[in-house]
C-alpha cells in the first residue's frame, strides 16, 4: 500500500517516536500513523512524505487481573491483547471492525467501536489512560492506570478519534471485565422498518439489558433485527425471553442468532465498492433516517447499533447516484440532530466526494487545538476535522 | 476589605460561635431554603446567614450593617434547613440569637418602635386586647375597610390591607372551660396552652382540641394566668420580653398544676399540651430561652420537658376512640414549627390515617414554608407573597377540597392565598377536623 | 462593577460587602472574597458578561452550588464570581432519544426526579446530589456511589453549550452519541471551570433498573473489609456499588441520620447490586459467602425500599456529618489501583496518627477511590490547617506512588494545583496547557486552578526540592 518514494519508519519505542515527529515537525514533512493498515479508507489521506508505523510498539505492559485494568503499547493487536486477557479469564468489551488486523491505537485514534457499546460503553468509556508521542518531541501522559481519575484534563478523550491528527499513541490503559459465563441471541424478521426500530428501541431500553441490539437491511431484504445478551444464566435468558416478547408484539418473526453480527460489524471491509456513509442521530430518530435510506437509488446495505444511533449505509451504482446518495444521507442526518460522514468510498470517487462535508460545532476550537499540538501541520494532514 | 469592627455582638445572646462551628458549609440546605428559592443569593440561604453570623464574629462585618439585618431578617425562621442539615446545626437558635443582636444595636425609628411596644408589649400578651383587635379587624373587613386602605395607595396601608386578608371572618372568644373532664377511664391529665390568637381567634379550636383529647381519656385543664407563649418576639429578636413571658407561663403552670398538692412541681400533670406548632416548638425551648438565667434555668427545663404538640401527644398516646368517617379529599400541610421546629412528623399523618373515609392526598412540597411567620407578611410582603403563591399553587394542583394543617399562622396565610386566588378550598386544624369526626 | 451593573442591570450584579463574603467559600477549606457575583439568567447574559470581562482583564469564576471540595468556585485570584443559580432551568426531557436538556443550576436529584415518571434517572449521584448542580458536575466529572458500574458524569453527557472568555457561544455535541470531529465534548468535561463557561448540558437519561439488592456488612477491621472488596470484584461482580465507612464515620452519621449502622465495628460495607430481577438473589447470595469468608461478622440485608433509603441516607450524609464530631475537615480523594486499598489504607492511618489528628474514612471501595476526612479546629488557630494538609499529602503522595491518582472526583481546582507535579511531568502539564490556550487564551477562566501557580506553590516546589 505504500506509495513509492514515501519513506517508512516504525519506532520501538515512544521516544524514538516522538523524535521522529520532532524531526518531521522541524523539515515539514507530513506524517501519517500506521497501526493495522484496516482503515486506511478513512478520511481525505493524500500521499505523506512519511509513515510512522506502530508496528515496532506492541506487546502488554501491565495486566492486574483484580483491578480489571491492562495496560498495552499502542500498536498492539487487538486480536493479541484478546488472546492475552483471555488466558485469565477477561475480555476487552470492545467489537470495532476488521478485529483480527486493528491495533488498539488504531482502534483509539479511529474512535471505533462496535454493537457492544450499547451494554459497555463506547473506546472513550473503556480507555482510562494514554500516552501520545507529539509533535514538538514530547511524550504526555493523560489519565492513568485506576478506573476513576480527574487530576487534569482528560485528554484520553480529546485523542479519541482524532485520527492520529494531534499525536500518535503510543500506549493505552483500558478497563476490561470477566468473561461472563453465558451467551445467546435472537434474529428476527419485520417487513417494515418503523416496527424493527421499535422492538429495537424497546430492548435496548428493557431492564434486562442486552450487550447488542442492530438492525439491518439490504436491497433484497425484510428488515432483521439481531439482539444478544450475555452474562449470568438467569439473566440471559430473561434477556432473550424480553427480546422476544418485544419481537411479536410487533409483528416479528423470531429465531436464534448464529453469528449475524460479525457480518453485520464487518460491513466496513465488504463496501469497497461506491460510499459507505456513517451517522450517528438522536436513537428516535434512527427510523425515519433509516427509511429515508433504504428509498435512495443505489441502497444496498444499511446496519444500525440500533442501541446508539450509528448507522452505515451502503450505496452503490453509477458514481452520480452514489454521490447524490451520500450528500443526501449526511444532509438527512444532521436535520435530525445529528451527523456523519463519508466513511468509505471507492477510489475514483475520492475527488468528487470529500470524506467530511459537514461542518460540524467548534470548528473553531478544533483548529485552535490542531495548531496548539501540530503547530507545523504534519501530521495526517488529509484527516484533521479543523 | 478587611475593616475590623470594635465589638462583634453587644450582648450574651448572640449566635454562639460553637453552634456556628458545627456548619461545615456543604450546601446541603440551600434546596430546602425558600428564600434561597426565590432570590437565588447566597446571602439568603441557611449556610450564607450563618457565614454572615459568623462574619460578624470576625469583625469583618458590623452587627448594625445594613446587610446583615436585611438578610437576617429576609429568614422565614421557618427552620427547614435545620431538617436538611446533616450536621446537626441548630440554626433556629442561631437565628434568633442574629436577630436579638440586630435589635439591640440598630437605632430604630420611633414609628418603629411604637409599633413593636403596642404589638410585643400591649397586643400579643394580652388576650382580650388581642380580642378586642381581632373584632375590630373582623369589623373593619365587613366594612370593607381593605379596599379603603387599597385605595390609598400607600405601601403602609397596603399592607396592612394584607394583613386584614389574614384574619378569619369569625372572631369568637369560646374557648374551653377551665376543666375538660376525661371520658370514660382517665389515662392522663394535661394542661392546655390558650395561646394568645389561639386564644382569641381560635377559641374554638382549643374547645376542640380539649374535646378530643377528652374523648381519649385525657383530662384537660386550662390555667389561669397564662399569657402569650413568646415566640413571635423571640423570632423577632425581643428576647428580653420572650423571657419575661416565659417566665410568667412557668409561673403559671406551675401554680395550676399545685392542684394536686403535696407533689413536685410537673409530676401530677402528664403534659403542657400546645395546638399551635409555633408555640409548642418556643415552648419546647424555654429552657434555652432563659438558659442564663440561674434562678429560672431548671425550672424552664423542666417546663419544656413536658410540652407537646397536641397532635405529637395524641397520637403518641394511642387514639382510643375510633372517630366516624368524614368523606372528604383532603390534604396535610406541615406547619414549619411542627416539622422542623419540633421535628414531629409521623404523628398528625398517623391520626389523619385514623379518620376512615378520609381520602388523604400527598401535597408536593408539605414540608415548605406556606410565608406565614410572624409579622413576616408586613415586613417582607414581596417575599412572602412568592412563598405563598408557591403553596397555594401546589394546593391547588393537588385536586383537595381541604387543606390540614396545625398552626393558626399557617392556617390564616393559606386562607387568605387560597381566597385571594379565588379558589374554595377551605383550610382546617387538624384539631378540628377531629373534633368534627368524633361529632357531639 | 458599575460597568457590570450597567450591562446586566442592578438585580443581577452583587457588590456590597455583607454580598461578597458569602461567595468567598464553598464545600472546601479554601476562601478568597471576589469583587463582584454576577447572576446570569440566559446564555446571552453569560457571553455579554464575559465580553465584558475580556476586555477590562478580569478573571471569570464560575460558580454552581458551591459545593465543590477542592476550591474551585473560589475567586483565588479575585475577579467575578458567576453563579448559575438563577439558570435552572430542566429544558426538556427526551424520554425518546434518552436525553435531557438542563440548565447548569439544575440540582442533580432534580433531574432524576424530573425522569423518574419516564422510568428513567441520570446516574451519577455524588453524595451532594440533593445540593450540588450539573454545571459543578459537568466541571468536576463528579462521580456517585453507583457509578462504579454505570460510570461517572462524563459518560452521561453528550451535548454542552459553552462561553468562552471571550463571551463566544460555542455548541458542542448534541443528543447523538458522538459527533464528528474530535471530543470536546469529553475534554471540556471535568475542565473544572478552565476551558469555558457551560450554559446547557445535553445529558443521557438511563432506564432505572428494575430492582436492588443492598446489604450492609460489618467486619472487625478495615483491613478485612479491604480483601472483601477485592474478592468480590476478583469473583467477577461489578456490583452498582461498593462503598466502605470505618467505625468514626459510622458513629458521625449514626448520630444524623440513624441508618442503623453497627457502631463497633472496625468497618462497614455497603453492597447494591441492581439490574433484572433474574439472578439477583443469585449475586447477592455470592456477594454474602464472599462476606462471610473475608470474615463479616454481621450481614443484614435491606429488606424495603425504605430501610434502603436509610442505609444510602448514611452513606450520602457521611461528609456533611463531621460537623458532628470535628468542626473543620479536610477530605481528600485520591484514587489507587483496588488490589492496594488494605496498604494504602496502613498509611492514612500512619498519616493521622503522626500528625495527631482523627482520620474517618468514608469513601468509594468499588474503584478504589478514597476519601479519608481529616478533622481539625481552626479555633485553635490557622496551623491546624496546615497539620491537616500535610497529612493529606502524605496520604496523596502513596496514592500517586501507587499507581494512582490525586483526584478522583473532587477535582484539582486551588485545593491541590501544587501537587499536580506528583503526578504528572512537565511535558504532560504543557499538553494540558496547550488545550487551556485553545479554548482560553487570555487566561481568564478560573485562573489559580487544575495547573501549578508559580506564585502560589513556590512554597511546595521549596518544600519538595528539600
Ligand atoms: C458533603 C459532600 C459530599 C460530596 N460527595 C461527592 C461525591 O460523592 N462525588 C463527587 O464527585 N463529588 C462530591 N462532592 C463534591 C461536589 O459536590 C461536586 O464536585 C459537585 O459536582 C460540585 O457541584 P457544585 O454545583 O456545588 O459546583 P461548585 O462547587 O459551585 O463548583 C465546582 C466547580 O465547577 C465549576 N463550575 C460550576 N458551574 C459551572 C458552569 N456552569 N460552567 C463552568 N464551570 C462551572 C466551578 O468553577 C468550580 O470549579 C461532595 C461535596 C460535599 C460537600
Ligand atoms: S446543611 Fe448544615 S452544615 Fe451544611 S451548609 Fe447547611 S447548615 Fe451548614
Ligand atoms: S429558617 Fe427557613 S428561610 Fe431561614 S434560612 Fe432556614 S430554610 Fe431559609
Amino acid at each position: 500500500m505504500t506509495a513509492i518514494g514515501i519513506r517508512a519508519a516504525a519506532p520501538t519505542d515512544a521516544a524514538e517516536c516522538a523524535r521522529m515527529l520532532a524531526e518531521a515537525s522541524r523539515d515539514r514533512r507530513t506524517v501519517r500513523v500506521v497501526g493495522g493498515m484496516t482503515k486506511s479508507y478513512i478520511g481525505d489521506v493524500g500521499d505523506t512524505d512519511t509513515e510512522v508505523r506502530t508496528s515496532g510498539l506492541a506487546g502488554i505492559v501491565d495486566h492486574v487481573p483484580a483491578d480489571l485494568t491492562v495496560t498495552v503499547v499502542g500498536g498492539t493487536r487487538m486480536a493479541d491483547l484478546a488472546d492475552a486477557l483471555a488466558r485469565a479469564g477477561q475480555f476487552l468489551p470492545l467489537d470495532p471492525p476488521h478485529a483480527d488486523h486493528a491495533t488498539i491505537g488504531g482502534i483509539i485514534a479511529a474512535n471505533s467501536n462496535g454493537f457492544w457499546r450499547a451494554r459497555y460503553g463506547g473506546v472513550r468509556d473503556l480507555l482510562i489512560g494514554t500516552r501520545i508521542a507529539l509533535p514538538d518531541g514530547t511524550v504526555a501522559r493523560s489519565g492513568g492506570r485506576v478506573v476513576k481519575n480527574v487530576a487534569g484534563y482528560d485528554l484520553n478523550k480529546l485523542i479519541t478519534g482524532s485520527f492520529g491528527t494531534l499525536g500518535v499513541i503510543v500506549e493505552a490503559t483500558l478497563k476490561v471485565l470477566p468473561v461472563p459465563t453465558a451467551r445467546d441471541g435472537v434474529v428476527a424478521t419485520f417487513a417494515r422498518g418503523p416496527d424493527a426500530f421499535a422492538a429495537a428501541s424497546a430492548i435496548a431500553r428493557a431492564a434486562s439489558r442486552p450487550e447488542a441490539v442492530a438492525v439491518e437491511r439490504t436491497a433484497r431484504d425484510d428488515w432483521r433485527l439481531i439482539a444478544t445478551a450475555r452474562g449470568a444464566a438467569a439473566a440471559v435468558a430473561r434477556a432473550t425471553a424480553d427480546a422476544r416478547r418485544e419481537i411479536k408484539a410487533r409483528g416479528g418473526s423470531a429465531a436464534i442468532a448464529a453469528d449475524e453480527l460479525d457480518e453485520l460489524r464487518e460491513l466496513p471491509a465488504r463496501a469497497t465498492d461506491g460510499a459507505l456513509v456513517r451517522v450517528a442521530v438522536p436513537i428516535a430518530a434512527q427510523s425515519a433516517f433509516a427509511d429515508t435510506a433504504a428509498r435512495l437509488e443505489g441502497f444496498a446495505t444499511l446496519v444500525a447499533d440500533a442501541a446508539s444511533g450509528v448507522v452505515r449505509v451502503h450505496v452503490r451504482g453509477d458514481d452520480d447516484a452514489v454521490t447524490r446518495g451520500a450528500e443526501a444521507l449526511l444532509l438527512a442526518a444532521r436535520m435530525v440532530g445529528g451527523g456523519g460522514r463519508v466513511e468509505r468510498r471507492a477510489e475514483h470517487l475520492r475527488a468528487r466526494l470529500p470524506a467530511s462535508p459537514t461542518r460540524t460545532n467548534g470548528g473553531l476550537l478544533m483548529r485552535r487545538i490542531k495548531d496548539a499540538f501540530d503547530p507545523a501541520g504534519i501530521l495526517e494532514p488529509g484527516r484533521s476535522p479543523a | 476589605m478587611t475593616a475590623t469592627f470594635p465589638l462583634p455582638y453587644p450582648n450574651a445572646d448572640a449566635p454562639g460561635e460553637d453552634l456556628i462551628a458545627r456548619c461545615v458549609h456543604c450546601g446541603f440546605c440551600l434546596p430546602t431554603c425558600p428564600t434561597f428559592a426565590v432570590l437565588g443569593v447566597e446571602m439568603d440561604s441557611p449556610r450564607g446567614r450563618i457565614r454572615l453570623m459568623k462574619t460578624v464574629w470576625e469583625r469583618r462585618l458590623g452587627a448594625d450593617a445594613a446587610g446583615f439585618d436585611d438578610h437576617i431578617s429576609k429568614c422565614l425562621d421557618c427552620r427547614a434547613c435545620e431538617t436538611a442539615c446533616p450536621s446537626g446545626v441548630e440554626y433556629g437558635k442561631l437565628v434568633e440569637g442574629a436577630r436579638s443582636q440586630i435589635v439591640a444595636v440598630r437605632p430604630r425609628s420611633r414609628i418603629e418602635r411604637a409599633i413593636r411596644v403596642a404589638a410585643f408589649d400591649w397586643l400579643l400578651p394580652h388576650r382580650r386586647a388581642l380580642g378586642a383587635f381581632a373584632s375590630i379587624s373582623v369589623l373593619a373587613k365587613r366594612l370593607g375597610a381593605r379596599a379603603v386602605l387599597r385605595a390609598t395607595h400607600l405601601r403602609a396601608a397596603g399592607r396592612m390591607a394584607d394583613l386584614l386578608d389574614l384574619v378569619p371572618d369569625r372572631a369568637s372568644a369560646s374557648g374551653p372551660p377551665r376543666i375538660v373532664r376525661a371520658r370514660g377511664e382517665r389515662r392522663a391529665r394535661v394542661a392546655l396552652l390558650r395561646g394568645c390568637v389561639m386564644g382569641s381567634v381560635f377559641a374554638p379550636t382549643n374547645a376542640a382540641t380539649a374535646r378530643v383529647l377528652a374523648r381519649n381519656g385525657i383530662e384537660v385543664f386550662v390555667p389561669d394566668d397564662q399569657t402569650c407563649c413568646g415566640a413571635l418576639h423571640a423570632h423577632a429578636g425581643e428576647r428580653d420580653r420572650a423571657r419575661a413571658l416565659a417566665r410568667r407561663n412557668i409561673a403559671a403552670f406551675e401554680k395550676a398544676e399545685g392542684s394536686e398538692r403535696g407533689r413536685a412541681p410537673f409530676e401530677s400533670v402528664d403534659a403542657v399540651i400546645v395546638n399551635a406548632a409555633g408555640c409548642g416548638a418556643a415552648m419546647k425551648e424555654y429552657g434555652w430561652l432563659l438558659k442564663d438565667d440561674p434562678e429560672w434555668s431548671t425550672r424552664a427545663s423542666a417546663f419544656a420537658a413536658k410540652v407537646k404538640d397536641a397532635t405529637e401527644y395524641l397520637a403518641d398516646i394511642g387514639v382510643r376512640e375510633q372517630p366516624r368517617g368524614l368523606g372528604v379529599r383532603a390534604t396535610w400541610d406541615d406547619p414549619c414549627h411542627l416539622l422542623h421546629g419540633q421535628k414531629v412528623r409521623e404523628q398528625p399523618r398517623a391520626l389523619l390515617a385514623a379518620i376512615p373515609e378520609l381520602e388523604l392526598i400527598p401535597l408536593a412540597e408539605a414540608d415548605w414554608c406556606c410565608g406565614s411567620a410572624g409579622t413576616y407578611n408586613v415586613t417582607q410582603p414581596d417575599l412572602a407573597r412568592a412563598v405563598l403563591d408557591r403553596k397555594v399553587g401546589h394546593i391547588l394542583r393537588s385536586g383537595a377540597d381541604v387543606v390540614i394543617t396545625a398552626n393558626p399562622g399557617c392556617l390564616m396565610q393559606i386562607q387568605a392565598g387560597l381566597r385571594a386566588a379565588g379558589s374554595r378550598v377551605t383550610v382546617v386544624h387538624l384539631m378540628d377536623l377531629l373534633d368534627q369526626a368524633y361529632g357531639p | 462593577m458599575r460597568g457590570l451593573v450597567d450591562l446586566l442591570g442592578p438585580s443581577k450584579v452583587l457588590g456590597a460587602r455583607a454580598d461578597l463574603v458569602v461567595y468567598e467559600y464553598d464545600g472546601a477549606v479554601d476562601t478568597a472574597t471576589p469583587d463582584a457575583v454576577v447572576l446570569p439568567e440566559s446564555t446571552a447574559d453569560v457571553s455579554a458578561l464575559a465580553r465584558f470581562c475580556h476586555e477590562h482583564a478580569v478573571p471569570i469564576v464560575p460558580r454552581g452550588a458551591g459545593t465543590g471540595l477542592s476550591g474551585g468556585a473560589i475567586p483565588v485570584e479575585g475577579g467575578v464570581v458567576v453563579s448559575f443559580a438563577r439558570m435552572a432551568r430542566i429544558v426538556e426531557i427526551d424520554a425518546a432519544n434518552l436525553r435531557a436538556i438542563v440548565q447548569p443550576g439544575v440540582i442533580n436529584l432534580h433531574l432524576s426526579t424530573a425522569a423518574a415518571p419516564y422510568g428513567l434517572h441520570f446516574v451519577p449521584d455524588p453524595s451532594s446530589q440533593k445540593a450540588c448542580t450539573l454545571g459543578g458536575n459537568v466541571a468536576e466529572n463528579s462521580g456517585g456511589p453507583h457509578t462504579l458500574a454505570y460510570g461517572v458524569t462524563t459518560n452521561h453527557v453528550t451535548g454542552l453549550e459553552i462561553v468562552l472568555s471571550d463571551g463566544e457561544v460555542v455548541r458542542l455535541g448534541g443528543k447523538a452519541i458522538e459527533h464528528e470531529g474530535y471530543d470536546l465534548v469529553g475534554t471540556f468535561v471535568g475542565s473544572e471551570g478552565t476551558l469555558g463557561l457551560v450554559t446547557e448540558i445535553t445529558v443521557r437519561l438511563v432506564p432505572l433498573p428494575e430492582d436492588k439488592r443492598t446489604l450492609m456488612a460489618a467486619f472487625e477491621t478495615m483491613d478485612a473489609a479491604s480483601e472483601t472488596v477485592s474478592a468480590i470484584i476478583a469473583a467477577g461482580i461489578v456490583p452498582g456499588a461498593i462503598e466502605m465507612m470505618d467505625q468514626l464515620a459510622t458513629e458521625a452519621v449514626e448520630a444524623a441520620v440513624h441508618a442503623g449502622y453497627p457502631l463497633d465495628a472496625g468497618a462497614i460495607l455497603l453492597v447494591e447490586v441492581d439490574g433484572p430481577r433474574d439472578g439477583l438473589d443469585d449475586i447477592r447470595q455470592r456477594i454474602e459467602t464472599i462476606c462471610r469468608e473475608n470474615g463479616a461478622r454481621s450481614i443484614r440485608i435491606a429488606a424495603t425500599a425504605l430501610e434502603r433509603e436509610r442505609l444510602w441516607a448514611g452513606r450520602k450524609g457521611a461528609f456533611a456529618a463531621m460537623g458532628r464530631l470535628s468542626p473543620d475537615y479536610y477530605v481528600q480523594d485520591g484514587v489507587i489501583p483496588r488490589t492496594r486499598l488494605p496498604e494504602i489504607l496502613r498509611v492514612v492511618k500512619g498519616a493521622g496518627e503522626r500528625h495527631h489528628l482523627r482520620v474517618a474514612n468514608v469513601f468509594h471501595a468499588g474503584d478504589g477511590n478514597l476519601h479519608p476526612l481529616i478533622l481539625f479546629d481552626l479555633r485553635d488557630g490557622p496551623e491546624e490547617l496546615e497539620r491537616a494538609k500535610a497529612a493529606g499529602l502524605e496520604i496523596l503522595t502513596a496514592c500517586v506512588e501507587a499507581g494512582g491518582s490525586l483526584t478522583g472526583e473532587h477535582g484539582i481546582g486551588m485545593e491541590k494545583n501544587c501537587y499536580m507535579p506528583l503526578q504528572f511531568a512537565a511535558q504532560d502539564l504543557a499538553a494540558m496547557r496547550r488545550v487551556k490556550e485553545a479554548f482560553d487564551p487570555a487566561g481568564l477562566m478560573n485562573p489559580g486552578k487544575v495547573f501549578p501557580t508559580p506564585s502560589r506553590c513556590r512554597e511546595f516546589v521549596l518544600a519538595a526540592a528539600r
